[in-house]
């Protein structure tokens, strides 16, 4: 039952036919977890919270930093240095206070992802990092839990839910964690505030009507939003009845070593050509390409060690001065910063996001031979 | 025949290119392995992840002779 004041609180969403009273009453004893309180997680906590969602879990390990303002809007210059998953409770308590909410102010790791998501009927994925989009991907198909899965790149995001009714899950998608040429995240790309505000709330409708069973659920389709173009594309996504989950689990239990990957606490600071051409006399360049690989490229400020010889060769790189590492395609420069920074202590040493071009090339010579 | 490609995310980024048109016969030379027929024709691709869709179905492989649209999406890690 609601009480009187919860009746004014609804009252508005009440009026929806395809909703009301029943639909409420679903909402509030439905329970949902959300893995991540940052860009998409903190528009979606406020919409289902709003709605009357009767229990939200929210896990969150990090602290709300002034970079997360522009688009984390539940936070504000208070909330700084505030753990997110506990700094959101406190905000959305406020908002509505006729729902709980639990806070889990810690990673999710493969440790506590089980007995975390247990006890919930729906898990929302809006995390920022592969291992841990796969890491929930797996116990939700372990515990057999719906997912609602979000994620964006730049201007684009995606949207879908999966593991619902037998349906396809992430992994149908993208059967194995991606290679590090295809890892980063916001804090490396950058990204505009509405994009996860749009996917976010993408996601809080996927919830809301897998709750309370009006409309179409996202599942077996993957949505690709594009913010600049403003356009939506659906594709079909199928079971991969193939892949084996079995092999992934270990007397039911998710196994560490599958989401290791790309889980090491190292922090590599990339940069983009073009701000690395408006900066050129700052840096001194280090390739890490094999002698004679193509493009050419030979100038005062350019160290060249094949990754192969770096070890040999380390004395030659400088501890204090600003360097940006480089390959073909970013990767191999990636595999040598970690080595430096691991095995030799570097804290100076920044990657050239996708590696050299051609363009890169010529406009880098034109603007060191001025 | 002439097909079109889109890219979508990194993958768009990293070949400056958002949508080209191919030529299926010569373009895609594996027709039961559209990814690794795209990293023949693209090889920056080398070892990123990315997916593939026909006509609006994520699939690997062509299996008529009418095609429309590929897409090479790649996952999103951002949140």
């Amino acid at each position: 039952m609601l009480t009187e004041n919860e009746i004014a609180y609804y009252s508005r969403q009440l009026l929806v036919d395809e909703i009301g009273m029943s639909g409420q009453l679903k909402l509030k004893q439905f329970k949902v977890l959300v893995v991540g309180a940052g860009g998409l997680g903190c528009p979606l906590l406020q919409y289902i919270a709003a709605a009357g969602v009767g229990q939200i879990g929210i896990v969150d390990g990090d602290s709300v930093d002034i970079s997360n303002l522009h688009r984390q809007i539940l936070f504000d210059f208070e909330s700084i240095g505030k753990n997110k998953a506990i700094e959101s409770k406190n905000k959305l308590k406020s908002l509505n206070p006729y729902i709980d909410i639990e806070a889990f102010p810690f990673s999710l790791e493969s440790e506590n992802a089980l007995e975390i998501i247990q006890n919930y009927d729906i898990v929302v994925d809006c995390s920022d990092n592969y291992a841990t989009r796969f890491l929930v991907n797996d116990a939700c198909v372990l515990l057999q839990k719906i997912l609602v899965y979000g994620s964006i790149y730049r201007f684009e995001g995606q949207v879908s839910v999966f593991n619902f009714q037998n349906g396809p899950t992430y992994r149908c998608l993208f059967p194995q964690l991606p290679t590090e040429e295809s890892t980063t995240n916001c804090s490396l790309s950058g990204v505009i505030g509405v994009l996860p505000g749009i996917i976010g709330v993408l996601q809080a409708n996927e919830v809301i009507k897998l709750i309370t069973g009006i409309g179409e659920v996202l599942s077996g389709k993957l949505l690709v939003y594009n913010a600049l173009k403003n356009t939506t594309d659906y594709f079909s996504i199928h079971k991969n009845q193939e892949f084996d989950y079995e092999s992934l689990f270990k007397d039911n239990q998710l196994n560490k070593k599958n989401y290791s990957t790309i889980c090491s606490n190292l922090v590599i600071n990339e940069i983009r050509y073009q701000e690395l051409l408006n900066e050129s006399d700052q840096y001194i360049l280090l390739d890490v390409r094999e002698v004679g690989e193509l493009p050419f490229f030979e100038g005062e400020n350019i160290l060249k060690i094949p990754l192969g010889e770096l070890k040999n060769q380390v004395n030659l790189i400088s501890k204090s001065k600003k360097i940006v590492v480089f390959c073909k395609s970013g990767s191999r420069s990636k595999k040598a910063i970690e080595i430096l920074q691991e095995e030799y202590e570097y804290s100076n040493l920044i990657n050239l996001f996708n590696g050299i071009s051609t363009q890169f090339i010529e406009e880098w010579e034109r603007k060191t031979k001025r | 025949m002439k097909c079109e490609i889109r890219f979508f995310g990194m993958i768009a980024e990293k070949l400056s290119l958002q949508i080209e048109e191919i030529n299926l016969d010569t373009d895609i030379i594996d027709k039961l392995d559209i990814k690794k027929s795209i990293i023949t024709k693209y090889p920056a691709l080398e070892g990123m992840t990315f997916t593939t869709a026909v006509d609006g179905v994520l699939t690997n492989s062509i299996n008529n002779k009418e095609v429309k649209t590929i897409a090479i999406l790649p996952p999103f890690a951002g949140g």
